[in-house]
């Protein structure tokens, strides 16, 4: 099943308003490499003021040499995810400032030792696609902080990763991790082991920072994600269509400079826009026109034929409560219908302050549920069953029939956690709420779950990564 | 409708354009500056409470403080500083996000709600240096300093000003208030400021208490 919100025409207009954005107001790029490159290829750059104007056809041409297609891969060739046409994959919720500890239940300032849970818990559950630096290391040295923190999620799991770095030295250290893990850069570029996330800032500037660790990824080839986190009312217009308009011009920019740096580099666009929330100053992540603007966008990006990361599966509670579970299913199911090839933050509540375990085994669940829902119904001879019915006929059953036994697990979907048990047997079995299973399960996979260990030789060269001075 | 009556109108329909049309109007009847002033601190209380309850919006609250900001500026602080009146004002705030970030809704927005409580404000940007932030409490000598950072990787800048701060014996001239999602109180109380905030609204509360003017 697959949804789509706009009409061509949608699209079109869209796309258009983009192009204008983009030759009218343009994008302040505070990156001498980014704005040369971007000069020389024709755009309009104030070298004092760093407003860069690109002109349509560099837009249109970056788009088109951006790949349609980007696969990535754990480990091993065996795990790997197709980011292209409708498929779509859950990424874990990333960099919060707070966790809810999974043996106290309270909420904590992050540090390595959640990142490393998070990653073993992604590991453990078949629905978490790709892992990511749940929380911050706060505990370990801020210069090396986003090494500490890539490192606990590739010691921990086998499958592929986000990498968010916090500066230049930071991804190229990264960098080298994957290239120790997969055995050289020509590997690493082949089977990509992450792809690296670089965000604009809104309204419509791109840092230093953000720039260099675009050009630095872009340069090896490896595959880069430029995503912005818009307001909308606060860092982008009040209206949804504004805000789209805007993020993509913002996120484009990214690709067009990747593009520029190296043709062919693979691009992933994305962003995370929503309202800013006019009562408290808090970015929604739990708002209904979150999920609107992501289909939006996913839309806009198949159009584009780029891969598309979105945001679903995130709350504004506190709590891994009703609401939190509502929000999530809301998202989830939204992101998955729109075909969003990356669907992040897993596990996010309190609008990305504090990340949940509990919340990532309950949407799991809830992921393998609404899987159900997006394959909807298949029609075919065999599915519409007139022979069966006219076997079984009036006042028979269907319980034993061959047509039963052969499609029963193809066409019902079987709950793991969601509790379909009558009274009597529930209540024998201790009348669990969702989130009591929830935190069995947990406990359960921390206690039990040991991901694959690195070879002690590649651990070594790791550690070594880890240790070495800022300067390298 | 007289002419303070369509200031005040004006100002509560967040319309900048009304609002300096009105202000101009009221001057020329010849209504003293000082009399301007107070209905447009009496509104922008008024919306305060409004937002409190949750009457009004964030948006109506930054319309309305950027509204009276332009009134104030444009007609009213020449007149009165010819006049050799000194606005009156609660305190003077120095407030800016920290060098190696350039996100800044939220200083903007605390910025602005300190400006609508009677703060004169200083607004130093975004990316801002240490040796900035020194300058400007040199220069302005401000009751209070506001950093802000959305950025972890930022938060030791925060640090960085504190120590400057006491470096050149300015710490005990100032109070100092941080804000931003990675900072937690704890963070603020380990790098020794005054205060800490988790939204717009509790910045300005702490600021009053800070200066004894709850």
């Amino acid at each position: 099943m697959r949804l789509n919100i706009l009409s061509r025409d949608e699209l079109e207009s869209l796309h258009l308003t983009i192009l204008e954005v983009f030759e009218k107001t343009g994008v302040k790029v505070h990156s001498e490499r980014a704005f040369k490159t971007l000069k020389e290829n024709g755009a309009d750059v104030d070298e004092k003021t760093h407003l860069t104007k690109i002109p349509s056809h560099l837009v249109e041409e970056a788009i088109r040499n951006a790949p349609s297609f980007v696969h990535l891969y754990g480990r091993n060739s065996k795990y790997r995810l197709k980011l292209e046409r409708d498929s779509f994959y859950t990424v874990l919720g990333s960099t919060v400032t707070h966790v809810i500890d999974p043996e106290t239940f309270e909420r904590v300032t992050a540090k390595k030792t959640y990142v490393e849970q998070a990653a073993r818990v992604a590991d453990a559950l078949p629905n978490i696609h790709v892992a990511a630096q749940f929380c911050l290391a706060m505990d370990c040295p801020p210069e090396n902080q986003d090494v500490h923190e890539m490192e606990a999620v590739f010691t921990n799991t086998i499958k592929p990763a986000m990498v968010i770095a916090y500066s230049l030295q930071g991804v190229k250290k990264i960098i080298e991790i994957g290239k120790i893990i997969k055995g050289g850069i020509e590997r690493l570029k082949r089977e990509p082991l992450f792809f690296v996330y670089s965000e604009p800032t809104s309204p419509l500037e791109y840092s230093e920072k953000a720039a260099e660790i675009l050009i630095e990824t872009a340069k090896l080839g490896l595959p880069i994600l430029s995503a912005p986190c818009v307001q909308a009312g606060a860092t982008g217009p009040v209206t949804l269509a504004g805000t789209l308009v805007q993020s993509f011009v913002e996120s484009l920019t990214g690709l067009i400079i990747a593009q520029l740096t190296r043709k062919g580099t693979p691009c992933i666009i994305g962003e995370v826009a929503t309202v800013m929330d006019m009562k408290t100053a808090v970015m929604g992540y739990g708002a209904p026109e979150f999920s609107v603007i992501n289909a939006a966008s996913s839309q806009l990006a198949h159009y584009y034929k780029i891969p598309f990361f979105g945001t679903g599966g995130c709350s504004d509670s506190k709590l891994p409560d009703a609401q939190a579970v509502a929000e999530a299913t809301m998202s989830l199911l939204m992101a998955m219908l729109t075909g969003t090839n990356l669907i992040h933050d897993i596990g996010y509540l309190e609008s990305a302050t504090t990340g949940s375990l509990e919340m990532v085994i309950i949407e799991d669940e809830l992921y393998s549920m609404l899987n159900r829902v997006v394959k909807g119904m298949k029609v075919s001879e065999e599915t519409l069953a007139l022979d069966v019915i006219n076997d079984v006929g009036p006042g028979g059953h269907y319980l034993s029939h061959q047509h039963t036994l052969k499609l029963i697990t193809e066409e019902h979907w079987f709950p793991n956690l969601i509790d379909r048990s009558r009274y009597g047997a529930w209540k024998a079995k201790g009348k669990k709420d969702l989130l009591t299973k929830a935190r069995e399960k947990l406990h359960n996979i921390l206690r039990e779950h040991e991901p694959e260990p690195l070879s002690n030789d590649v651990l070594k060269q790791v550690e070594g990564i880890l240790e070495s001075p800022k300067s390298n | 409708m007289s002419e303070l009556e369509a200031v005040k109108d004006a100002l509560l329909g967040f319309d900048a354009e009304k609002l300096a049309k009105a202000t101009e109007a009221s001057l020329k009847k010849n209504i003293s500056p000082q009399e301007i002033m107070n209905v447009i601190t009496a509104s922008l209380k008024l919306i305060g409470e409004k937002f409190e309850k949750g009457e009004l919006l964030l948006v109506h609250l930054v319309a309305s403080g950027e509204a009276a900001k332009r009134a104030i500026s444009e007609y009213l602080e020449p007149l009165l500083s010819k006049e050799g009146t000194v606005v009156a004002k609660i305190g003077t705030v120095a407030i800016g996000t920290v060098a190696g970030d350039i996100h800044d809704i939220g200083k903007n927005i605390v910025a602005s709600m300190f400006f609508s409580a009677g703060f004169k404000v200083i607004d130093l940007g975004k990316d801002v240096s240490v040796e900035s932030f020194i300058k400007a409490v040199e220069q302005h000598e401000p009751d209070i300093l506001g950093m802000s950072t959305l950025l972890s990787t930022s938060l030791p800048i925060q640090r960085e000003v504190v120590e400057a701060l006491n470096n050149k014996k300015l710490r005990e001239t100032v109070k100092i208030i941080v804000g931003g999602a990675p900072v937690t109180p704890e963070w603020a109380e380990e790098i020794g400021t005054d205060g800490y905030a988790e939204d717009a609204l509790e910045a300005v509360n702490v600021g009053l208490r800070l200066l004894g003017k709850e």
